[in-house]
């Protein structure tokens, strides 16, 4: 198994590898050989056996068919042996991790938590908690824009919302690591979604004992449905979906958007000069930046584009490559912030639509503009010291710029 | 002008509503909501014409 892991790639069409170090850093020139050939849905043995379609139609397509590609597995690998036994093998990520028809109730409950009116009271908090990472750093003229702020902004938003200690971030960042950045680590996955449960096992205890008001833990154990409580591996999964799901993406997506903009004095100024543009570039950064893959098991022998799928094989959706192909948008490696047509997929099609799509937006939107109104000219240290996690989630990890 | 939404395509992307937030709103869910039932004024139909081309669900009808 190793040995089919670690090989060298010879053909990406029959043989990509998302964690060989050149794809974690820069997937696109993969995304484009495998989307151009004659066979843009490529697949692969290594890590467990996956299928990567690249076009935006079949990203989209296998996104839209969930009766096909079943949300059993969303992950990029495989569980680790052993995860779904024991007693929180019953916890998953609803609804991420759910099927119709429980899809609809778990999915139903958290949205309103969500919706654009509802996130917008973090807004001002988000806005407090930039700028205090900021003073941290700016009298010193050079900080790392992934770990010194990107970092640590959506993991004390989330933590805020959840009603959890904010001085566990440390540990919550690591926890999270553990399962979307270490993936092949098995023991180091297991341990992290271990952590994470038992985590919040005991913030529902504490709460049976002594309850609180406003927070969403509190609100998630009141919750019923059809006259009864919710389950308790539905508070657990929904806390445990929170954790993983919302901090490691956003701040893959802010740290990005720096990078992206310490390289690009023109969209710095184009900003300044033209605010009203904000919502536009927001989205038009999503698109070009966006850093999910999500994965789908397939239910039932089928045939798609040509491709053998059997029933059990893992389907990927590089919502990253749909973004770039340029049968969908112009000059699609191009960052054009006012870009008139953009129907990104950087948060997912269909009924798995990222229930966390608007506070991410929300997030990002405030981190970039917080950071160009206290720093306007900055740039990277040395372009080539830039580390990046990659595979499920893609982003930079190590961005030292001066200013 | 008139618009209106698919609801049973749209999945509460919001991406209307960013193109358009005169014409696109969000209800209890975050799902897409027409403010502008009858004719849209003429000064906003290009806007109008740009939430439809951003929604990923494809979820937007515009009739002229």
């Amino acid at each position: 198994m190793t040995d089919t892991n670690h090989k060298p790639v010879e053909d990406l069409l029959t043989d990509y590898d998302i964690f060989d170090p050149e794809f974690v850093r820069d997937p696109f020139p993969s995304f484009a050989t495998i989307r151009e050939s004659q066979c843009p849905v490529a697949h692969t043995e290594r890590w467990g056996g996956s299928w990567l379609p690249t076009r935006y139609e079949d990203v989209v397509a296998i996104a839209q068919e969930y009766e096909t590609f079943t949300s059993r597995g969303i992950l990029v690998l495989p569980p680790p042996p052993g995860q779904t036994e024991g007693a929180y093998g019953g916890v998953a990520a609803p609804p991420i991790t759910s099927d119709p028809p429980d899809h609809h109730w778990h999915r139903r409950l958290i949205l309103p938590v969500f919706a654009p009116q509802a996130v917008a009271k973090y807004e001002q908090g988000t806005r407090d908690l930039c700028n205090s990472l900021i003073d941290a750093f700016i009298d010193k003229g050079v900080a790392d824009a992934a770990g010194d702020y990107a970092q640590h902004i959506p993991v004390r938003v989330i933590a805020t919302m959840l009603g959890v200690p904010l001085e566990m971030e440390e540990e919550f960042t690591d926890w999270v690591r553990g399962v979307l950045e270490n993936m092949t680590d098995m023991e180091r996955r297991k341990r992290a979604r271990q952590h994470i449960i038992e985590f919040f096992l005991a913030q529902v205890k504490d709460r049976e004992v002594n309850p609180r008001e406003n927070d969403l833990i509190t609100e998630l154990m009141n919750t019923e449905v059809e006259g009864k409580k919710v389950p308790i591996e539905y508070v657990l999964g929904v806390c445990n979906l929170m954790l993983v799901a919302g901090v490691d993406t956003t701040w893959s997506a802010i740290g990005s958007t720096l990078w992206h903009m310490a390289q690009h004095p023109e969209h710095r100024k184009q900003l300044r000069d033209n605010p009203d543009l904000w919502p536009t570039a927001i989205e038009e950064l999503l698109r070009v930046y966006a850093p999910v893959t999500m994965a789908r098991i397939v239910d039932h022998d089928v045939e798609y584009n040509g491709c053998p799928m059997k029933a059990g094989d893992r389907v990927l959706m590089p919502f990253p490559a749909a973004n770039r192909d340029p049968r969908v948008f112009e000059n699609p490696d191009e960052v054009i912030l006012d870009r008139e047509h953009n129907r990104h997929v950087a948060f997912g099609s269909g009924i798995h639509r990222c229930a966390g799509s608007n506070l991410a937006r929300l997030e990002v939107r405030v981190a970039l503009q917080t950071w160009l109104e206290r720093i306007p000219e900055f740039e990277l240290v040395d372009p080539s010291s830039v580390t990046w996690a990659g595979g499920q989630v893609h982003g930079p990890r190590r961005c030292m710029v001066k200013f | 002008m008139r618009v209106t939404v698919n609801a049973g395509s749209c999945h509460g992307h919001q991406m209307c509503a960013i193109a358009a937030p005169e014409i696109f709103g969000s209800d209890e869910l975050g799902n897409a909501v027409v403010l502008i039932t009858g004719d849209i004024p003429k000064e906003l139909e290009a806007k109008a014409r740009r939430a439809e081309g951003n929604c990923p669900e494809r979820a937007i009808v515009v009739t002229e």
